[in-house]
């Protein structure tokens, strides 16, 4: 397999369009830029469709009819544009409909500022629109991961008719790392049964919508969505664990803080202190199993995000404060170094330990 | 404007007379290393000779991530005079140079532009043409030949091309800045050397460095090892 050296939102572009993604819905926005200017010149070449619509309303729906004609689609955005994408999240999550958002965060909220961020964890694993429903979030460490997990995302939304949401942030999509690509074409789901892509006299003609005016029959939709995110929940939990087994410390962190946290967790172990990581990959379905499994033997877990802390009510509820949780952050685009989070580990071993 | 444009036309023939200013202008495809390259660059003149006046310019106006602008305290304790547009690293990093380029040109010994990436950084650099072109100044594309848009020595031609036709400039020589990141090793340098070659053939363009991660220790040819300076926190 080849591997190249590609800045993360530019991998995100190659891996999608080698997915079989047909169509991209931009606009622009710092840091996830790139992803579109890649798309831009790429899409019209590799048989695509490039269209950079006139706001992220518009983008986030025409990615629901892109998706409702049975396409891979996707769209990205960065924060407030999410935030502006929700209303039509919503509606695909109602509609069942398989889509990819990506959201590289920056730091908020309102305009905030363009440094790189993860206060959109409530967003994007609680509340990413109004209404009862999930969507699945993947939440990449690396470029690589930044490929594989738009290609899963895509497989996802097939499978479970789902939206699927790529969460990474500003200094993932900003950076260079060596990349390389899964060779095997996924093959394509049928979507003739339920997409509008004409019934060619074959069968009825397909309604996508989320509309249902009569209650009874809205709740027995949403139960029936319901069944399918047990089994989400049971089947598709990704995480990292790093050094767990014999760890006196667990850190929690994703994306880019877990890349910090893990160069921490190093230097710790090299002044003695039993440190170790647990990185969730999924973010929802939160991978509760391994992080129970992983802090089994801990007597503090530390969790570290570049926000004021939103998956440590995750990490306390899977645990179900079993032990104490610490909490280091930064935010508002300022990121954390290693140094940071190795002095709180150190504060952490002498009080604890 | 008029006075603006007969005063460059001024500047040029005086710098063009005494030839005082020797100026590099560094671009290519974003994330290709042009902000690491400068520093070394402008590192390497620095202790070249020690009195000269040098200057580094941060014409990214597209880009607010890795750029020089956030190498200030290098270029301070080096005496490397550090131009940026005035919101860099704000959340106001718009588009705004607030600089007398042609002034700022006139004052150094050396200047070094570091562009922003692609076509879309480049376009800034028409608007300076005329302060910044000179029989004497290097244009340089640099490249590596790693990155998957720029992976053959045609692709990192078009690439330049691009930037060519959005900048106004021609290049005058290419910078082969082939790695894989911490990944590189030396059959990436030796590899990119291959399709180095085959890219001079097609741009016509001189070699100007081979340039590598400094702790790589590679004979070649041209070589031109780098100090890495930019880069994620947990590499350094």
């Amino acid at each position: 397999m080849e591997s190249y050296l590609m800045k993360g939102n530019e991998a995100l572009g190659e891996s999608a369009i080698r997915a079989g993604c047909k169509c991209f819905f931009g606009y622009p926005i710092t840091p996830q830029t790139e992803l579109s200017a890649y798309m831009a010149k790429q899409m019209p070449k590799r048989g695509g469709v490039f269209l950079q619509a006139e706001s992220e309303l518009a983008a986030a729906n025409m990615l629901l009819g892109a998706a409702a004609s049975g396409v891979r689609a996707m769209t990205s955005s960065s924060s407030p544009g999410i935030s502006l994408k929700t209303e039509a999240i919503s509606y695909m999550a109602g509609c069942d409909l398989p889509a990819v958002i990506v959201n590289v965060q920056r730091g908020g909220p309102g305009l905030g500022s363009i440094q790189p961020s993860q206060s959109d964890y409530f967003q994007a694993t609680k509340a990413t629109g109004h209404g009862d429903f999930h969507i699945m979030v993947y939440a990449p460490d690396s470029v690589q991961e930044m490929a594989d997990h738009i290609a899963t995302a895509f497989d996802k939304a097939d499978e479970y008719r789902i939206p699927v949401m790529l969460l990474a942030d500003g200094l993932l999509g900003q950076m260079m790392e060596p990349v390389s690509f899964r060779d095997t074409a996924t093959e394509m789901p049928d979507k003739f049964s339920w997409a509008a892509t004409g019934h060619k006299n074959k069968r009825f003609h397909n309604i996508v919508n989320s509309l249902c005016l009569d209650a009874p029959s809205l709740e027995r939709m949403v139960r029936k969505r319901f069944e399918k995110y047990a089994v989400i929940e049971k089947n598709e939990q990704q995480s990292e664990s790093y050094l767990c087994d014999d760890a006196d410390i667990v850190v929690t962190a994703y994306g880019a803080s877990a890349r910090i946290a893990k160069s921490a967790v190093n230097k710790a172990r090299e002044r003695g202190i039993k440190a170790g990581l647990f990185r969730p990959i999924t973010l929802y379905p939160f991978p509760s199993d391994a992080l129970t499994e992983a802090v089994k033997n801990a007597k503090v877990i530390l969790d570290a995000e570049l926000s004021m802390g939103q998956m440590i009510y995750d990490v306390r509820l899977a645990t179900q404060c079993r032990s104490p949780v610490e909490f280091y952050g930064r935010t508002g685009g300022v990121v954390f170094t290693p140094d940071e989070i190795f002095e709180k580990l150190s504060d952490i071993s002498e009080k604890y330990l | 404007m008029t006075s603006n444009f007969i005063s460059c036309i001024i500047v040029n023939e005086i710098r063009r007379e005494a030839k005082i200013t020797k100026i590099y202008v560094i671009t290519g495809h974003g994330g290709v290393g042009k902000t690491n390259f400068s520093i070394n660059l402008a590192l390497r003149l620095r202790n070249e000779k020690s009195e000269r006046k040098i200057t580094v310019c941060d014409l990214d106006t597209v880009n607010p991530y890795f750029r020089m602008a956030d190498f200030m305290q290098l270029c301070n304790a080096n005496r490397i005079k550090l131009l940026a547009p005035r919101f860099a690293n704000t959340n106001l990093d718009i588009p705004a140079i607030d600089f007398d380029m042609t002034a700022e040109i006139l004052s150094s010994d050396v200047f070094i532009v570091d562009a922003g990436g692609d076509d879309a950084g480049a376009a800034v650099l028409r608007t300076y043409h005329e302060p910044l072109t000179d029989k004497d100044t290097e244009i340089l594309y640099l490249v590596n030949f790693c990155c998957r848009l720029t992976s053959d020595a045609n692709s990192a031609l078009e690439i330049m091309r691009e930037i060519e036709a959005s900048s106004g400039l021609r290049h005058t020589a290419y910078v082969n800045n082939t790695n894989m990141g911490t990944a590189t090793t030396v059959k990436t340098i030796l590899d990119g050397l291959k399709t180095s070659e085959e890219f001079a053939k097609v741009s016509e363009l001189p070699l100007f460095a081979n340039t590598f991660d400094d702790k790589i220790n590679a004979d070649i040819p041209d070589k031109f090892p780098c100090k890495i300076f930019v880069g994620p926190v947990w590499n350094k």
